[in-house]
């Protein structure tokens, strides 16, 4: 019993990061599979610079519908020139279809979410550049995919928390299905 | 060797009889760490943690990314399983590297999440988990590369988020760079604590030596801010990291306020609290002579508290220190024929005088190691 206590402590130690890490894995799960979904185009952040190391640098490219509602102090880079996101704000997302492909988007208060909204996301969650992990092998095939197809990314919206993302889409594929298996 | 050498010399001059002098050396022998076998087992631990963030980096697609998941999360748990059940059986150098192993997993798995659950988040907010999670493993260790590496994450991931500050949309500059001038402060403290030095020895030498270096180099670069104009910025948060650091240095005074090795290093210690803290609040700007003396002031004074403290290196280091700030200053000086003609003939004489001081400082020292 001398070596109880450190022994313990030892325990929690080592088993604290598979501890975190696994409620890492949880909450991504949870997050994948609770909300709606939605896929939504994107464009690459700098075409000079599309692929930096393993990831994706690319931001959403919205289908802007009417004026936003949302007056926020500071303006965020990128996105265009009429439709700049406003931090604090929030983003309305209108289904056009049943799939939720290419959604509407408005940009609103956030504490005025509206019914029709069929999902929301913090524009702070969506500031470019974004990121999306690809295959070190695969990055040439993809960055000459991703200037001849339609790329678009799949997520779901929870309803707390970040979008998570769930797939990128090239000509409303999977990518790893519309490039094949290399 | 240098304890041999001195311990004959005590047994010569009658002040220790050869069974004292045996003893001595026995109970020395007793203490020693093979310290290359723990360097090199170190760098096999951390040359393992590297690869394995290198392969998740990889993100290879042959193997689906639950796959991935679960593969990483068994090999996790049988890692801190392993950490904990082979710690009665190993010997220390090999438990320290089995912790490196499993802090540099943890952070391959971290990335790992990332990138197969797409969550595109920063780096700073991933290595902010990183630290968190392993801090307590990490804690666990006694060695001084360990406590290096460990340094050397925490600091990554501080430096991280005081970019951050930084950037875009915060903009909060006052904060970062009171963040980043008060960690050398808590460092030294740490490393001088006496608590510390008894539960973590290795680690309280390895944070108290950062610590040094980065209090020097944190007042090195505080005065150059004498060539930017900074009065009116608003970085009022430097003024309470200014106080809580004031409150760190009274109590470093305090605790060896009765150590004559202390007597210049205490100085020291006030000159590089003002030279970090007070030009980055109080700058007019273009004062780039009063830069350079006060440059050259602050490593003449490491260069005297090496000195007093025998530490023949640093008191080189400061020298090569000195006479490189000096050959900076003739460049700053070049402009007119005049200026550049007294900026040259000043800075010779400087020059010749600090190598004539340093060679003088030298000779005296060899004596008295031979005496």
């Amino acid at each position: 019993m001398k070596f109880a206590k450190p022994r313990y402590r030892l325990w929690f130690a080592a088993l604290l990061p598979f501890v975190g890490v696994s409620a890492m894995v949880a909450q991504s799960e949870v997050a994948l599979h609770v909300g709606p979904g939605f896929r939504i185009p994107i464009r690459g952040y700098d075409p000079r610079d599309l692929f930096y190391g393993q990831y994706l640098r690319y931001e959403f490219d919205f289908d802007w519908e009417g004026q936003g509602s949302c007056g926020g102090s500071e303006v965020a880079v990128g996105i265009g020139v009429n439709h700049p996101l406003a931090v604090g704000c929030c983003l309305c997302l209108t289904r056009g279809s049943a799939d939720g492909n290419n959604p509407k988007v408005r940009q609103i208060r956030c504490d005025d979410a509206e019914p029709t909204c069929d999902g929301l996301i913090r524009t702070s969650d969506i500031a470019p550049p974004l990121r999306y992990f690809i295959p070190e092998d695969r990055a040439q095939e993809l960055e000459n995919a991703m200037r001849t197809r339609r790329p678009s990314i799949a997520l779901t919206l929870p309803r707390q928390g970040k979008p998570a993302i769930k797939e990128l889409y090239l000509d409303d594929r999977p990518w790893r299905e519309a490039l094949g298996k290399k | 060797m240098a304890l041999e050498r001195r311990l004959k010399r005590w047994n010569e001059a009658g002040l220790i009889d050869a069974q004292q002098l045996q003893k001595i050396l026995d109970f020395e022998k007793g203490q020693e760490r093979p310290t290359f076998l723990y360097a090199v087992a170190g760098l096999g631990g951390l040359a393992i943690a590297i690869g394995i963030v290198s392969i998740v980096a990889a993100n290879w697609d042959y193997i689906p990314g639950q796959f991935k998941i679960a593969a990483n999360l068994l090999l996790l748990f049988a890692a801190s399983v392993a950490v904990v059940r082979l710690r009665d059986t190993f010997p220390l150098w090999a438990r320290e590297a089995a912790l490196l192993v499993l802090y540099g997993f943890a952070m391959g798995s971290i990335a790992l999440v990332g990138q197969v659950y797409q969550l595109g988040g920063s780096v700073r907010v991933a290595m902010a988990t990183w630290s968190l999670l392993t801090a307590p493993l990490m804690a666990m260790g006694s060695g001084a590369f360990l406590a290096l590496i460990w340094l050397m994450g925490l600091q990554s991931t501080f430096a991280a988020w005081m970019i951050w500050l930084c950037e875009w949309p915060i903009h909060e500059d006052g904060w970062a760079l009171a963040g980043t001038a008060f960690v050398p402060w808590l460092l030294l403290s740490l490393g001088y604590s006496r608590w510390f030095a008894r539960v973590r020895p290795s680690y309280a030498s390895v944070f108290a030596t950062v610590g040094w270096a980065e209090v020097v180099a944190c007042a090195s670069i505080g005065a150059t801010a004498f060539y930017e104009r900074t009065i009116g910025e608003p970085w009022l948060a430097l003024w309470g990291s200014f106080a809580v650091a004031a409150l760190m240095v009274a109590w470093l005074w305090y605790q060896h306020s009765k150590e004559p090795e202390w007597r210049i290093t205490r100085w020291l210690l006030v000159v590089c609290l003002l030279l970090t803290y007070l030009p980055a609040r109080m700058s007019p700007g273009d004062w780039d002579l009063l830069s350079a003396l006060l440059f050259i002031g602050l490593w003449l004074l490491v260069a005297f508290a090496a000195h007093s403290n025998r530490l023949y290196r640093i008191l080189n280091l400061a020298t090569a220190v000195i006479g490189v700030r000096i050959v900076v200053v003739y460049f700053e000086v070049f402009g007119s024929l005049l200026d550049t003609g007294l900026g040259l003939v000043t800075g010779g004489v400087l020059t010749l005088l600090l190598t004539w001081l340093w060679w003088r400082t030298r000779r005296q020292l060899r004596q008295e190691r031979s005496l």
